[in-house]
């Protein structure tokens, strides 16, 4: 069975954030996301509250640029003392200062390449279709509404009861509009 | 998507600005993405039309210039065996310069948290990666035998050669090649959500899937914010010491030399404020266009002129002491060489390019002391293409000066340009313009995201 979700537009940041922080406080627990125009910090902050945990981008930029930084200093040393010693007026030939700055250039793009590859899986990108691009007036969420998408039923067993208190409280807190589909 | 908002214009009118001046007091989020890409959408004018006719024939007179000198060599050009480094050199150092600016402005602001950087950021982005890209021609051209220049990378060849990886000039490669492809991330990512306004607003099926696909399917959830601010700020944190790497390397490909008037521990930082004054000229020099040309005159606003008015002065004194420090070093550490070529610079034969030069730089800076000239926007245009032209001359002369004055006066020569020398900086010229007469049809000239953020932060959109 596929799950039901929810939609509630909201007109300003606030409302949305308001919104969230008082769902999660009455009904813990359920699975949602947010669409904005823009990052707005408050929803951060319940995410991490919730659990999410802190995008893995930098870890990866860090490996990354150590990665980048041996492979560069290791093909100077290897080309210039193994491959290809250059007697350049009896000048060393693991000359490591001057290489250090072609290092540090290539230190710099391994990480952003590294980071640039990680934010484009973990934030989905490439995925030209998303399921929430089928709701109509989703494309007013890189405009100037903000969305808020539920799971409605979780665990399959849908509470009709619960359901309603939770549109009832998004509409409570400024939701221009509540709508349900089955995804 | 029906209803109707009022322009940047309308809004100051009936509201007034923020208290900052930033942006009208009241400004929703549609009225924010209606200026911006609005300006997109809406029907190319026919002077834009003609700028990108004008601009185009610069674009064929480059190729004519590349043709003539791949098919001659480099000797229609006015270098000689004594001024080795002539418009070319001097071009690529120009043009570097300026492509700094744009991720400074980027990197810096951003992480100074300075918010007037919002409404200009992507378009100084822009120009960063067109001037840089241009600036990567020039090294290619001037060595003259560009179907080579695979030699320059390390790769396993038949030879058995590998690269001098003490040479400043194999640094400078790796250091604009990584320079190019790291702006080039650093702009598309900031454009990504924009890209997806763009997608969800256009009209037509075409224009809907072009923009679509380069969106990559950004949604704006909250998820992909997450990753997005850790991997912008990131970002932003790394390009402030890998600009000043840029145009140290740059600097160092003259300091690392034995040549009087180049051999300077100087170099480095002097050539990275340059670098920085001259981008903030060309970003004043462009933006005073944008801005009426496309009618953002809401969201770039005379105090941000002030602002990059303010880092003019401040880059022309830098500039200023550099030069004062050059002539004391020449005279404190008393080496006759060096003495001579600060002589030769006042009073050689290019001594009123040199006068020039130091009224360009240091002198028109000055103006901003005054904030009458801050805020006049002929002036700041005008100081803008006179600060252009003398770190132009600057770049010239460096090269000209100390090269047409070596250590042996038997070796003393001039440098004469020819016409291929300056078809070549002015189809280069075209090519800029070009490259940015487009960008600013097809994509947002300013950062629709950032300002949305910046007017929920001023209290203008809630």
């Amino acid at each position: 069975m596929r799950p039901r979700m929810l939609l509630a537009e909201f007109s300003t940041a606030d409302a949305l954030t308001d919104a969230v922080k008082a769902m999660t406080k009455a009904q813990n627990g359920r699975r949602f996301e947010t669409y904005t125009p823009y990052s707005i910090p408050g929803i951060e902050e319940i995410a991490a509250a919730q659990g999410a945990r802190p995008s893995p981008v930098r870890t990866v930029m860090v490996a990354a640029a150590a990665v980048g930084a041996a492979a560069m200093f290791f093909l100077q040393y290897w080309s210039s003392v193994a491959a290809y010693p250059f007697n350049s007026g009896g000048r060393p030939y693991n000359a490591w200062p001057t290489f250090m700055l072609t290092t540090f250039e290539i230190t710099v793009l391994s990480a952003a390449i590294g980071g640039f590859v990680t934010l484009v899986v973990t934030g989905r990108l490439g995925r030209l279709y998303n399921p929430v691009f089928d709701w109509e007036g989703i494309e007013r969420a890189t405009d100037e509404r903000f969305m808020l998408e539920v799971e409605l039923d979780p665990t399959h067993t849908s509470d009709p009861v619960v359901d309603r208190a939770l549109s009832d409280l998004l509409r409570h807190h400024g939701a221009l509009s509540v709508r349900e589909r089955v995804a | 998507m029906s209803d109707a908002s009022l322009s940047g214009r309308e809004l100051i009118a009936e509201h007034g600005r923020t208290r900052d001046g930033l942006m009208p007091a009241e400004m929703g989020y549609r009225s924010i993405t209606d200026e911006v890409a609005g300006a997109v959408f809406a029907r190319p004018t026919r002077l834009w039309m003609a700028l990108v006719g004008v601009s185009f024939l610069g674009v064929v007179l480059l190729f004519v210039s590349i043709w003539v000198l791949l098919a001659e060599g480099v000797g229609v050009w006015g270098i000689n065996s004594d001024v080795v480094w002539g418009y070319a050199v001097a071009n690529y150092v120009w043009w570097i310069g300026i492509g700094n600016a744009g991720t400074l402005i980027s990197s810096m602001l951003l992480l100074t948290r300075q918010k007037w950087r919002a409404s200009i950021n992507r378009y100084a982005e822009a120009m960063t990666l067109f001037a840089a890209s241009i600036a990567g021609l020039f090294p290619l051209l001037h060595v003259g035998r560009p179907w080579l220049v695979h030699f320059m990378t390390p790769y396993p060849n038949t030879m058995d050669l590998w690269p001098q990886w003490r040479s400043p000039l194999v640094w400078d490669m790796f250091a604009i090649a990584c320079y190019i492809l790291f702006s080039l991330l650093f702009w598309y990512t900031g454009l990504i959500p924009d890209l997806a306004t763009l997608r969800d607003r256009a009209k037509t099926r075409f224009v809907k899937v072009a923009y679509g696909l380069f969106a990559l399917g950004w949604t704006g959830s909250s998820r992909q914010w997450r990753a997005f601010d850790a991997y912008y700020y990131a970002m932003a944190a790394l390009g402030v010491p890998l600009v000043i790497s840029i145009h140290s390397v740059v600097g160092l490909d003259y300091a690392a030399t034995l040549m009087p008037g180049w051999q300077e521990t100087i170099f480095p930082p002097y050539f990275v404020v340059g670098a920085m004054f001259s981008g903030f000229a060309m970003v004043v020099t462009l933006t005073i266009p944008i801005r009426w040309g496309l009618g953002l005159e809401a969201i770039i606003t005379r105090n941000h002129l002030d602002a990059m008015a303010k880092i003019m002065l401040f880059g022309g004194l830098v500039m200023t002491f550099s030069y004062s420090f050059e002539w004391f070093n020449a005279w404190y550490t008393g080496n006759e060489v060096d003495r001579a070529h600060v002589v030769a610079q006042f009073t050689g034969q290019y001594w009123w390019l040199y006068w020039l030069m130091l009224a360009c730089n240091g002198a028109v800076p000055q103006l901003f002391w005054f904030r009458l000239c801050r805020r006049n926007l002929v002036i700041i245009f005008i100081a803008g293409v006179l600060i252009n032209l003398g770190m132009w001359l600057e770049r010239i002369l460096i090269n000209m000066n100390t090269l047409s004055h070596g250590f042996l006066p038997s070796t003393d020569s001039t440098y004469v340009p020819t016409f291929w020398d300056w078809s070549l900086f002015l189809g280069s010229f075209g090519l800029f313009c070009f490259l940015f007469f487009l960008f600013a049809k097809v994509i947002p000239t300013a950062s629709i995201h950032e300002i949305r953020e910046l007017a929920h932060k001023e209290g203008a959109a809630r």
